[in-house]
């Protein structure tokens, strides 16, 4: 059997920083990836590939969700995956979702940290604090900014979380002209438009190019290697350390504890070789994406003697969302048609609600999904959601590709962890490789249902005040439909053995060599996207076990 | 991992091989049922090249054949030209009449047949042309379009496990 200091199970945001930190720092590292290796040589922005048939994740007949859902007539139904062609994976290759992110990056603001002590209880909402502040997480997020690259350009404003270095190491990606028309028409209502951090390069660094501005960035792997995904920015450096080895198409379905309450093993399958083998550490480090994550757990049966794992999962948001389309009486025609270039703006003059004493969100601004078959597919229905052909449909078709671009306001507001949004394993379903699959009850808190409809409310309100079309504003907000790219939750960490599952230091209450380093941990999570935040702790996490349990320097 | 075990399976599996169908020819006819309810669905006209000039029906039999759309689409699409070609004998009418029976079926019991059938036409209308539709990028071109870079060099360059 292989021996390793340290086996991590996932190579996403969660998984990486450890791989990158304990192997630059002299430990055997061994990461087992589900996905497949890709290159950045490898990607093309082929939609039909990519988003359509969607090859990035497993197939769904063979690997697959139980989801439940609530409706008024059926009560809680399960819906299978494998039946609905629902898609509730990411990204599964080498890297993680990471390499499909758009990298659209925030810190948590020193308020999230202690949700409870400052907003006050909420009822129906398992709000707690974390177990450290913002303090204990700033450096990392400064190290992210330099080690992963991070572009942007720092300007003050009262709900911008406090940064030990004003500026950023990478300067902002270029702009489309619709940027400065957004500033100047925001700055006569009295709102603050800053330039929305960027996990993208715009210089060349190491052996990753700076941004080329495809058009098509989330969804896509990157070709130059200027979106910091995990394998890019830290995989392939840490492999130069020779202490690396990474395992593509191996799938861990278990976790062997021994006697003494160490996890001695864990068991996997070799989905290429279609073999079970198993791996031996000192340390393991799951961070497989939270729902996957709890389902490891689970099956092995480990770590949750506090009978937390799989509770309180949160996602990024509601899902809120408000957009207009812009025509060419709002701006030039050859201007708003450049393609390419980024918006780049975000809100946060709404993070802070009612005298301070409601949390709201941010709202990023970007443009639409630019992929040509995904804009078709919405022109498909009339206003009554019949659907439509012939020249009608080809006349909306000109509409939205010849004389618009959309302009979207994308509302990230607390996801309120609750008791019923959670993780379990299926007992009767499972997937092709003989193991129980993971069963998610999805359902939104009615208060974050409410804030983001208040903000979608703002957002509307904005886009008319700055000129654009009543007739070409649109909404929407989707609680039964969270965003599964963003997924936290289901590992909370606290200094409670009873209510958490994880320590401090992501450590396991009950299993000292077990670590949890995705999304797990976090009791709550803030009014933004994670994987800022994913990272920057998963490097707290890498120094701990470096300096506290390895003993490395 | 650069070729895929997929491109292999592309090959041998025969393009028509559902298994409702009874004769090649059963085959074919469904295939020219599709292939006009596409261009009614998406006619040549002043702006737009037709799904027949745009190949949407060889995407579509690729995408069936390739395996990779959903069972369900596929069982979809093949039951609802059986339907309307059985119920009406679609191809036997006029080019007004076959419009006119298409309306009828979608606007009644047809309409989640449409709904799927829609899908694939805009797919092959506008994937890239290594599928088979979009043929000489001219989707693209009717919707000013410019592809991202890289373009792919061969269908599902990748794959998954």
């Amino acid at each position: 059997m292989e021996e390793f200091d340290i086996c991590i199970v996932g190579s996403g945001a969660g998984g990486s920083p450890i791989a990158y930190e304990l192997s630059l720092a002299g430990a055997k590292v061994c990461v087992l990836e589900k996905g497949l290796y890709y290159h950045k040589e490898d990607f093309s922005k082929d939609e039909i590939a990519y988003c359509r048939r969607e090859i990035l994740s497993p197939k769904l007949t063979d690997e697959y969700h139980i989801l439940q859902r609530y409706d008024e007539q059926k009560g809680w139904y399960e819906s299978s995956t494998k039946i609905t062609g629902e898609n509730f994976w990411n990204g599964s290759l080498v890297g993680g979702s990471t390499n499909l992110m758009g990298g659209y990056f925030h810190r948590m603001h020193p308020k999230d940290f202690r949700l409870l002590s400052e907003f006050g209880k909420i009822e129906g909402a398992n709000v707690v604090d974390w177990p450290i502040g913002y303090e204990e997480l700033e450096h990392y997020y400064t190290k992210v900014e330099r080690v992963v690259g991070i572009s942007g350009k720092y300007k003050e404003h009262p709900f911008e979380p406090p940064r030990s270095y004003k500026e950023y190491p990478f300067p902002p990606l270029k702009e489309h002209p619709i940027s400065n028309i957004l500033d100047e028409k925001l700055k006569k209502i009295d709102i603050n438009s800053l330039i929305l951090p960027r996990a993208i390069i715009s210089k060349d660094f190491q052996d990753r190019n700076a941004c080329y501005y495809s058009n098509f960035c989330s969804s896509y792997g990157c070709s130059s290697g200027a979106k910091g995904s995990a394998r890019e920015a830290l995989l392939n450096i840490a492999l130069k350390s020779k202490n690396l080895t990474i395992k593509p198409s191996c799938f861990v379905t278990k976790l062997i504890k021994g006697k003494d309450g160490y996890i001695k093993e864990a068991v996997y399958i070799d989905k290429l070789k279609k073999k079970e083998k198993k791996i031996k550490a000192k340390v393991f480090v799951v961070a497989a994406q939270t729902i996957e994550s709890s389902r490891l757990l689970l099956n092995s049966n480990i770590a949750n003697s506090s009978g937390e794992v799989g509770k309180n999962l949160i996602f990024g948001g509601v899902g809120g969302l408000a957009y207009a389309k812009v025509d060419f009486d709002y701006m030039q025609k050859d201007k708003l048609m450049i393609d390419g270039l980024f918006i780049n703006r975000t809100i946060k003059d709404f993070y802070f609600l009612d005298n301070l004493k409601l949390k709201g969100g941010v709202i990023d601004i970007l443009f639409g999904h630019q992929n040509p078959i995904y804009r078709s597919i919405f022109q498909m229905f009339d206003k009554d959601f019949k659907p439509i052909w012939g020249k009608k449909l080809q006349q909306k078709l000109t509409r939205e590709f010849l004389e618009v671009k959309q302009l979207n306001f994308e509302i990230f507001n607390d996801f309120l962890p609750h008791d019923n949004c959670f993780v379990t394993v299926s007992k009767k379903n499972r997937d092709i490789f003989g193991i129980p699959v993971a069963k998610v009850r999805l359902a939104t808190h009615k208060h974050s249902y409410q804030i983001a409809l208040r903000l979608v409310k703002k957002s509307v309100e904005i886009l008319e005040k700055i000129g654009l079309k009543k007739e070409n504003i649109g909404a929407k907000i989707q609680p039964f439909n969270p965003p599964k790219n963003l997924q936290a939750g289901g590992c909370r960490f606290g200094d409670d053995p009873k209510k958490s599952v994880l320590n401090r230091f992501c450590q396991s209450h009950d299993h000292k060599n077990l670590f949890v380093t995705d999304g797990s941990f976090m009791p709550t999570g803030g009014s933004v996207p994670f994987t800022w935040t994913i990272y920057a702790n998963s490097f707290r996490v890498a120094d701990f076990i470096k300096k506290e349990y390895l003993k490395l320097n | 991992m650069t070729r895929r075990v997929f491109s292999k399976i592309f090959f041998i599996l025969p393009l028509f091989s559902f298994a409702m169908s009874k004769s090649k020819k059963d085959d074919e006819s469904l295939w020219m049922v599709l292939e006009e309810v596409m261009q009614i669905i998406f006619p040549k006209s002043e702006y737009f090249d037709g799904a027949k000039e745009l190949g949407c029906i060889e995407y579509l039999k690729e995408a069936i054949g390739s395996g990779y759309i959903f069972d369900k689409d596929k069982k979809v699409i093949l039951n609802g030209a059986k339907y309307i070609n059985d119920k009406y004998n679609f191809l036997s009418l006029d080019k007004d009449s076959k419009k006119k029976v298409f309306k009828k079926f979608v606007t009644s019991d047809g309409r989640g047949w449409l709904v799927v059938v829609l899908k694939y036409t805009l797919e092959g209308a506008f994937c890239h042309p290594i599928y088979g539709g979009n043929k000489k990028k001219r989707g693209w071109e009717n919707i000013n379009f410019k592809t991202g870079l890289p373009e792919p060099k061969k269908r599902y360059a990748l794959g998954r496990v």
